[in-house]
């Protein structure tokens, strides 16, 4: 299940290799469909159950409830009868693992607190016992598909299996991205092949994400993590140096485990939808948002911001939605104050922007190169929030970063420094050519012989420069 | 798809090839490193014939000076304490230097809970430093210890020298780190007031490490090897419950003694001394290495005696 897991790589050929091999056997039997999702569905499920046995139960119930659920509306909707009633249940019982399992603690503990009471010990003790693995993502596609069907946007997936691949997919259950049911029921229903170029594009997205997450990513926590776990004795200077590089952390962490779900996929044939769009490079937050975990951004578009109201309603209105709708965006990430204030701080700015008119495209290339810089200190400035585990560690760095007090040393070594510059460098380079430039990528060149050079060097970098065996992704854990 | 099968066998033959050759010249390196933590390591691995050996965390590697040390002691002595390293790291030396046939006569353990036996996401950190010398005996078991199918992965080269050959590269060519006897003198002193560190006491005990500590006063009790624990000084006083002794006792066996020196005033709050607070500057190590090699006389003696 851990997509970067040495197992993991060593299983994913083998495992590929039959589900090609079943389609090849299969190719012209009208079983075709039903024996391969049958395999992706058991692969899913075996990969949950070695991770988390407990976890696997609860995927397993919230799928059979949403099926069931989306079986009855969809039922109901044909016969004229589409009660609101009906979806306030299904939204209350398939949410109510997540809020029981990832939220109880920090109800509890908020009530108390605002009661003026201790809050009791066993206050968390569902918490600290598990969270389910992607719950919050499983939930949510979970949770989109019945709103589509209660909509009548798409007619309910009759095929249990079809279904039960829907919301487990292995690639994207950890992590996302979380698919809409009108992208991916399509793709497991309709007739399944693997190309050459399937693979290809497979392995590419694969190594790039690998790249982000153990040369980029995993390289520059080795900064941020000593600083942040004791920045009470580092500088100012050092304190804001940390939060740039989280702010690349958490980019190079959270693509790249995108782009290796994604990569997995394709070699299994389906496209899932692109999860990030060079978002250091947005000229306000509400573009931040577009080009920043795009599934999220939409599933709260399409789900939460429009079913509120959206634009349609005046613009105190609309932004009473944004602010809510980011509020949301916080809590999904984590039962945690510090995440409702990262939300809220997202959901002020993108209020503010749309007041003075911030969110369109900017007309000159300075205005563009000064917003995009605010907008990058932005978002930077709320990743600490979101990194810190209380408000007042939070506001402690925040407090740092503007005190000229002295610090200890930077913890760095030479070597380490080297390869953080490697890694940063290479990660703007990219982003810059393909941002401006539109550059075709040498893993993509036309000839064969270049592309094959540049897989072995991204190979390579990544086993010599990277950080491996640093362990899972930072987006498990939501 | 043939095209891509052929294109396919092309791209991991020439990865193999690199890897292979990487693995050469990276092998090459590591034997003519002249200074730096390469040339400590390798040192520590195939060619430590000390009869004592400090070990330890950064603690050990900036505290104990071998020169002073051997002049007092008259024994030959290295420092083969690792930054961020413990127990784990510890055991590994001592294996590899015990399958080379040589062995220590005393072991002067820098004793430090963080590293030693509380929970902490650290078990990777010890294998970038013995990852090359997977084919020394005993190893397999420690490395799988470690970390699962490590010993699988050990077989590519990029993986054996990851992250690490910048480092030997620069200890081959042009070493930067002024390493004497294994001991790294740190500089500077304290400028700025730190608050002082959280109570520890509380924390959770790794099974793994109170496994490798047991495993590691066994083997020396086995071989031998006269085993002293030390707790060098601290910038800040510690707290009262942290009872580094009792700990010891606990996890190692009740024979182990631990000599504390974590109170003394001549070091507790004296910031000329202290290049952060847990560590000590050279003019700090120099002054506790020669109250240390006077304990360790007077240990010797009570012990001759006993």
């Amino acid at each position: 299940m851990i997509l970067n897991s040495f197992g993991f790589i060593v299983v994913l050929p083998v495992v590929l290799l039959l589900y090609v091999a079943i389609l090849a056997f299969c190719r012209n039997s009208r079983y075709m469909n039903m024996v391969s999702a049958a395999l992706l569905t058991a692969l899913s499920y075996s990969f949950f159950i070695t991770y988390q046995p407990a976890g696997a139960l609860i995927l397993f119930a919230v799928t059979a409830v949403t099926y069931t659920f989306g079986l009855i509306m969809a039922r109901r909707r044909e016969r004229g009868r589409n009660s609101a009633w009906l979806i306030a249940a299904a939204v209350l019982i398939v949410a109510a693992p997540l809020v029981i399992f990832k939220y109880s603690g920090f109800i509890s503990a908020t009530v108390h607190s605002l009661l003026g009471l201790p809050a009791p010990e066993a206050a968390d003790a569902l918490t600290r016992l598990f969270i389910p693995l992607g719950i919050s993502f499983f939930t949510f596609q979970s949770l989109g598909y019945m709103w589509d069907v209660y909509r009548g946007k798409i007619s309910a997936e009759k095929n249990f299996l079809y279904y039960m691949l829907f919301v487990g997919f292995f690639p994207q259950i950890a992590s996302g991205p979380i698919s809409r049911a009108d992208e991916l029921l399509p793709q497991i229903r309709g007739g399944r092949s693997v190309g050459a170029e399937d693979l290809s594009e497979g392995v590419r997205l694969m190594l790039w994400g690998f790249f982000l997450k153990a040369v980029v990513a995993d390289r520059v926590a080795t900064f941020v993590n000593p600083v942040y776990a004791d920045y009470q004795n580092f500088s100012g200077a050092t304190c804001f140096l940390a939060s740039l590089f989280y702010s690349i952390q958490i980019y190079g962490d959270f693509a790249g485990y995108s782009l290796i779900a994604i990569g997995v996929g394709r070699l299994f044939g389906f496209r899932l939808v692109n999860n990030f769009n060079r978002p250091y490079f947005s000229y306000s937050i509400t573009d931040f948002w577009r080009r920043w975990h795009i599934s999220l951004s939409r599933w709260l578009r399409d789900y939460v911001y429009i079913p509120l109201g959206g634009n349609r309603k005046g613009r105190g209105r609309t932004y009473t939605n944004i602010l809510a709708t980011f509020v949301v965006s916080g809590i999904w990430h984590g039962a945690n104050l510090t995440f409702v204030v990262w939300g809220f701080l997202h959901g002020a700015v993108q209020a503010v922007e749309k007041f003075f008119g911030l969110n369109a495209e900017p007309k000159s290339k300075f205005a563009a190169a000064l917003r995009i810089t605010c907008t990058f200190l932005i978002a930077n400035f709320a990743w600490i929030f979101f990194r810190m585990p209380t408000l007042r560690d939070a506001c402690g760095v925040l407090g740092r970063i503007f005190t000229l007090a002295p610090g200890m040393p930077l913890p760095l070594s030479k070597t380490n420094t080297v390869l953080m510059a490697i890694a940063v460098v290479s990660l703007v380079v990219v982003e810059v050519l393909q941002e401006y430039f539109r550059k075709v990528s040498f893993l993509r060149h036309p000839r064969a012989a270049v592309r094959c050079v540049a897989i072995v060097a991204l190979l390579v970098a990544i086993m010599t420069l990277g950080v491996l065996d640093a362990g899972q992704f930072i987006y498990v854990k939501f | 798809m043939k095209r891509l099968c052929k294109w396919a066998v092309a791209t991991v033959a020439a990865f193999l090839a690199v890897d292979f050759a990487f693995g050469l010249v990276m092998s090459w390196v590591m034997d003519h490193a002249k200074g730096g933590d390469t040339y400590k390591i390798n040192y520590i691995n195939r060619r430590f014939d000390d009869s004592l050996a400090v070990m330890g965390s950064s603690r050990a590697n900036h505290h104990y000076v071998s020169t002073l040390l051997e002049d007092s002691l008259g024994l030959t002595v290295y420092n083969c304490g690792v930054d961020g390293n413990g127990i784990f790291l510890a055991y590994c030396f001592l294996n590899n230097i015990l399958a080379q046939g040589r062995q220590p006569a005393v072991i002067v353990y820098d004793f430090l809970p963080s590293f030693d036996l509380y929970e902490a996401d650290d078990r990777q950190k010890p294998l970038s430093r013995i990852k090359p010398f997977y084919d020394i005996e005993g190893m397999k078991e420690i490395l799988d210890d470690l970390s699962e199918n490590e010993y699988l992965k050990l077989h590519l080269a990029t993986y054996r020298y990851n992250s690490e050959f910048l480092q030997m590269l620069g200890d081959a060519f042009s070493p930067q780190q002024h390493v004497i006897r294994g001991y790294k003198p740190s500089e500077g002193t304290i400028t700025t007031d730190f608050a002082p560190p959280a109570d520890e006491s509380g924390r959770r005990i790794d099974p793994l490490k109170a496994e490798y500590m047991k495993k590691f006063a066994d083997l020396c009790r086995r071989r031998g090897i006269d085993l002293v624990f030390v707790t060098s000084p601290m910038f800040f006083e510690p707290h009262e419950n942290d009872n580094f002794a009792e700990l010891l006792r606990r996890y190692g066996g009740s024979d182990l003694k631990l000599l504390d020196f974590r109170r003394d005033s001549l070091f507790t709050g004296r910031k000329e001394l202290f290049a952060d607070p847990m560590h000590m500057n050279n003019a700090g190590a120099t002054l506790f290495s020669s109250m240390l090699a006077d304990s360790l006389r007077s240990l010797a003696a009570a012990r001759g005696a006993e």
